[in-house]
């Protein structure tokens, strides 16, 4: 039995993790870690922050003289270090984030910004992080967000910032959001026209960059996006990428899942993660139904809590008529509720609407189905919701573990990918907010600028004013 | 419905595998009864030779016990083998002996009551026994409207329905759940996913194979979905030759992904095959104009779909840069393993390419005449399905 301390010294980066406000160290991100031999066969597995270094216990059935310990980041990317058993059974081993070579500011970022293929060691000096060409190529990028209220979705006058960052590769904003549901929405010459949603109640942070693995599948700009709880957002993160084998690493760390879902009173969002891990890797049924009940009452903004309850309603089986009533009113509420928060819910919601479908909509083939007692008296009331699902679906973006979709306004998903300058919203059919146009330059001069830099600073072109846009180049 | 393969004892936990091959499409342009609209739809020289690869790469092991890429699980070997493929001619398949001797059978067509029939009976043999693993592989045309449909050979038989021949991919695979206890299953999709807008406008949504009972609880223990392109895109394929995707599937198979666990043999599941897949895409995508890049999702406590007979492969390139430094320059690389050979390669030879294995590799490029400074890679992870690097040196 060979024994492994695995430590990590990511200070910097959760320090660049602090909400604007706070003066002391938040909670620490999470990493998996394998132990590997030299041929990369997993000796052992676990996660790792900052705050709390990891021991493992192992067998190693060619007792190697010399292992490896491989730190994964979300992206995909890894920084291997040797570990020298030789004469030993028990080593120890550390990793930094000096290679990270960011600003400050920007390090929480980095391990969520994919990177062209450049290797990363920590025991070679070339292992800087490069992510390809500068921000400014998307300066005509225009911004703006939107709050779902009682009535709808509304523009937000300007962008509720109270600080803003800035360098060649990114621009980064902290926005103070109010309760419920947020959109940002983001379009450009060469940006479609895209939503993503933003946890609200609180700080969020926005990170925007150029997306070096941007592709057909990926935007050309790179959105990430935190509200400060690194936990659930790492486990969400490895989650939207399908890497559930990290995700449980994450997810076992603590447990990790079952704790953000037990402490929900305290924080809804960690809990909406937990849930949707649990769900993911099939653990919802080791999971007391009680705990998404709850989730579900006592969160009544929470368009994922809705859908989640949903899910587990339609995966325990329905029995009457009123469990499929109960199913599509959860289904309803996740879509009365604005939009989820994480990507997660584009599956989940998938399975739920492809379900609820094939009870209420039966093809002929499916007209003889065991299950048509269940069906509601009058399906027909409940199409418009299915089709509201089946839209989303079709607009289905990717930017990472936030929610996002292509479209023109909230609640018109579109599975067209438009591009150019932001939707006018007369022409869209939405009333007139009558608020007015805030150009980022406009704010970053007055509130984060020095006066050297103003110097530097072209005079921001004034556009025609439109409500609440706001242009990259200016942050 | 055509069984080509039945293991003669069926093994306690096995893999039952479905295939569906579409080329010939009866009422497509192209086709021996073509409808009036055809939406832009043809006949397809791929899939029948896809599908077909598919087949004999499932069944190689049971011709040749000898060690050659194929289907290996001991866990959960081969226990069925179902196919259907809709090709200008019919297609024969050498079928190994299992419950029947080992005889040339010629595989039905697929249009959607005989794929709904194929479907019908690889399902009734995945669900006899908890722990099974059942592979439904799908090549012919697609479309999509945030889930996938996949089409039949008799699309359009009915004008006036256009999209009555078709089913819903994610439906199927999601009804599956209800339905299959403990089992893994896994969807590989080789198809478009482009969004027609007569689907979108008509609001049409063709149904799955099968829908179970709502009153069931979700039982599976895992599934997996990949398919051959993301949401809104084309999947592509040279004239008569295996589709991009199904080459991808097929080289990951032969050993160009997988892990192992503590001393444990090598194995790839089903995240491994996908994340290869998507890596030997975009190898492709550098040198071609069409760009393809699969899309994977998997849910559940997943196991390995196949057992490798040794380390991973890895395609290596390495080169160097400037060309000017070429003729002072070598490449090496160092397995860290300890035990193996320094592989030392001049650089003047071009860029030194190699099938590796998998692991932790010193890599670097010096000049032994000390024209540049040395460049390396320290304990570099090697990772299939390819790696490559270019040395940037400097004098």
């Amino acid at each position: 039995m060979k024994t492994l301390e695995v430590s990590l010294d990511y200070v910097s980066s959760d320090l660049a993790m602090r909400s604007p406000k706070s003066l002391e160290l938040g909670a620490s991100t999470p990493f998996p870690f394998r132990v590997v031999d030299a041929h990369g066969g997993a000796l052992a597995e676990g996660a790792v922050n900052s705050r709390q270094s990891t021991r493992v216990e192992f067998d190693d059935p060619l007792n190697n003289d010399v292992l490896f310990v491989r730190l994964v980041w979300p992206t995909g990317r890894a920084t291997t270090q040797m570990v020298d058993y030789s004469g030993s059974q028990g080593a120890a081993v550390n990793f930094t984030d000096e290679m990270v070579g960011e600003d400050a500011w920007a390090k929480w970022a980095a391990p969520r910004v994919p990177y062209a293929r450049v290797p990363m060691s920590s025991s070679r000096s070339e292992g800087r992080v490069d992510r390809g060409d500068a921000v400014d190529r998307f300066g005509n990028v225009w911004l703006r967000l939107w709050t779902h209220t009682a009535s709808g979705w509304a523009l937000v006058d300007g962008m509720p910032r109270s600080s803003s960052e800035s360098n060649a590769k990114a621009r980064q904003m902290d926005l103070q959001l109010g309760p419920g549901s947020h959109l940002l929405q983001v379009g450009g010459a060469q940006m479609p026209w895209v939503f993503v949603s933003l946890p609200g109640n609180g700080p969020c942070r926005v990170y925007l960059t150029p997306n070096p693995a941007a592709d057909a599948m990926n935007l050309p700009l790179k959105l990430v996006v935190t509200s400060f709880r690194p936990e659930a957002e790492t486990l969400v993160e490895f989650l939207s990428r399908d890497a559930l084998r990290a995700a449980d690493s994450i997810g076992r760390f603590g447990p990790v899942a079952m704790k953000l879902l037990q402490g929900k009173v305290e924080d809804a969002v960690s809990a909406i993660a937990g849930a949707y891990y649990l769900l993911r890797v099939g653990r919802w049924r080791e999971t007391p139904i009680e705990w998404f009940d709850n989730l579900y009452n006592w969160f009544p903004w929470s368009a994922d809590a809705a859908l989640i309850r949903c899910v587990v309603t339609l995966r325990k089986g329905l029995n009457t008529q009123d469990d499929t009533l109960r199913a599509l009113e959860q289904l309803r509420q996740s879509v009365d509720r604005g939009v989820p928060l994480f990507e997660e819910a584009h599956r989940v919601q998938v399975e739920a609407h492809t379900l609820l479908r094939g009870l209420l909509f039966p093809s002929s083939a499916e007209a003889d189905s065991s299950d048509r007692y269940l069906a509601p008296a009058q399906p027909d009331k409940f199409k418009p919701l299915i089709d509201k699902c089946q839209a989303f679906a079709a607009a289905r973006a990717w930017t990472g573990p936030s929610f996002s979709y292509f479209g023109g306004v909230p609640d018109q998903p579109s599975s067209q990918k438009t591009r150019g300058a932001p939707p006018s919203l007369s022409c869209m059919g939405s009333g007139d907010t009558g608020q007015t146009m805030i150009s980022l330059s406009d704010v970053l001069l007055t509130e984060t600028s020095t006066p050297a830099a103003r110097d530097r600073r072209p005079t921001p072109r004034r556009r025609k004013r439109q409500p609440s846009v706001t242009y990259l180049k200016d942050l | 419905m055509t069984t080509v393969y039945l293991a003669a004892d069926a093994p306690p936990i096995g893999t039952h595998v479905l295939v569906v091959g579409i080329g010939a499409y009866t009422h497509l342009n192209g086709g021996i009864n073509p409808a009036t609209n055809t939406r832009g739809l043809g006949q397809l020289t791929s899939p029948p030779i896809s599908a077909k690869a598919l087949i004999d790469w499932f069944l190689a092991p049971l011709h040749n016990p000898r060690p050659v890429a194929g289907f290996r699980n001991p866990v959960a070997p081969l226990a069925s083998l179902e196919a259907l493929i809709a090709a200008p001619q019919p297609i024969s398949v050498s079928a190994p002996a299992g419950q029947e001797p080992a005889h040339e059978v010629t595989l039905d067509g697929a249009t959607l009551q005989q794929v709904r029939d194929a479907f019908e009976l690889w399902r009734t043999r995945l669900i006899a026994q908890p722990g099974n693993t059942g592979i439904f592989y799908f090549c012919g045309h697609g479309v999509s409207t945030g889930t996938q449909y996949a089409l039949c050979q008799d699309l359009l038989r009915n004008e006036g329905v256009p999209w009555e021949m078709v089913f819903e991919v994610d439906g199927t695979l999601l009804s599956l759940g209800k339905e299959a206890p403990n089992c893994h299953v896994h969807f590989w999709i080789d198809a478009c996913r482009e969004v027609p807008a007569e689907i979108l406008l008509t609001n049409q949504h063709p149904a799955p194979l099968r829908t179970s009972p709502l009153t069931n609880e979700t039982v599976e223990r895992s599934h997996s979905l990949l398919q051959a392109t993301g949401a809104g895109r084309l999947a592509f394929a040279k004239e008569n030759k295996t589709s991009r995707f199904t080459t991808a599937l097929l080289k990951t198979l032969s050993g160009y992904a997988g892990s192992s666990k503590a001393g444990g043999p090598w194995q790839i599941d089903a995240f491994e095959l996908a994340n290869a897949v998507k890596e030997l895409l975009k190898v492709e995508n550098k040198s071609s104009e069409r760009k393809q890049n699969s899309s994977f999702y998997d849910s559940g406590d997943g196991v390995p779909i196949i057992q490798l007979l040794g380390v991973p492969k890895v395609d290596l390139c390495l080169d160097l840069s400037p060309d000017a430094m070429r003729e002072h320059g070598e490449i090496y690389l160092v397995p860290c393993d300890g035990a193996s050979p320094v592989d030392v390669r001049p650089c003047i030879e071009g860029a030194y390419t190699k099938v590796v294995s998998k692991g932790v590799y010193n890599l670097g490029a010096r000049s032994v005449t000390g024209h540049f400074q040395p460049a390396r890679l320290t304990f570099e992870w090697v990772n299939p399905p390819f790696y490559d690097h270019i040395f940037e040196v400097a004098p």
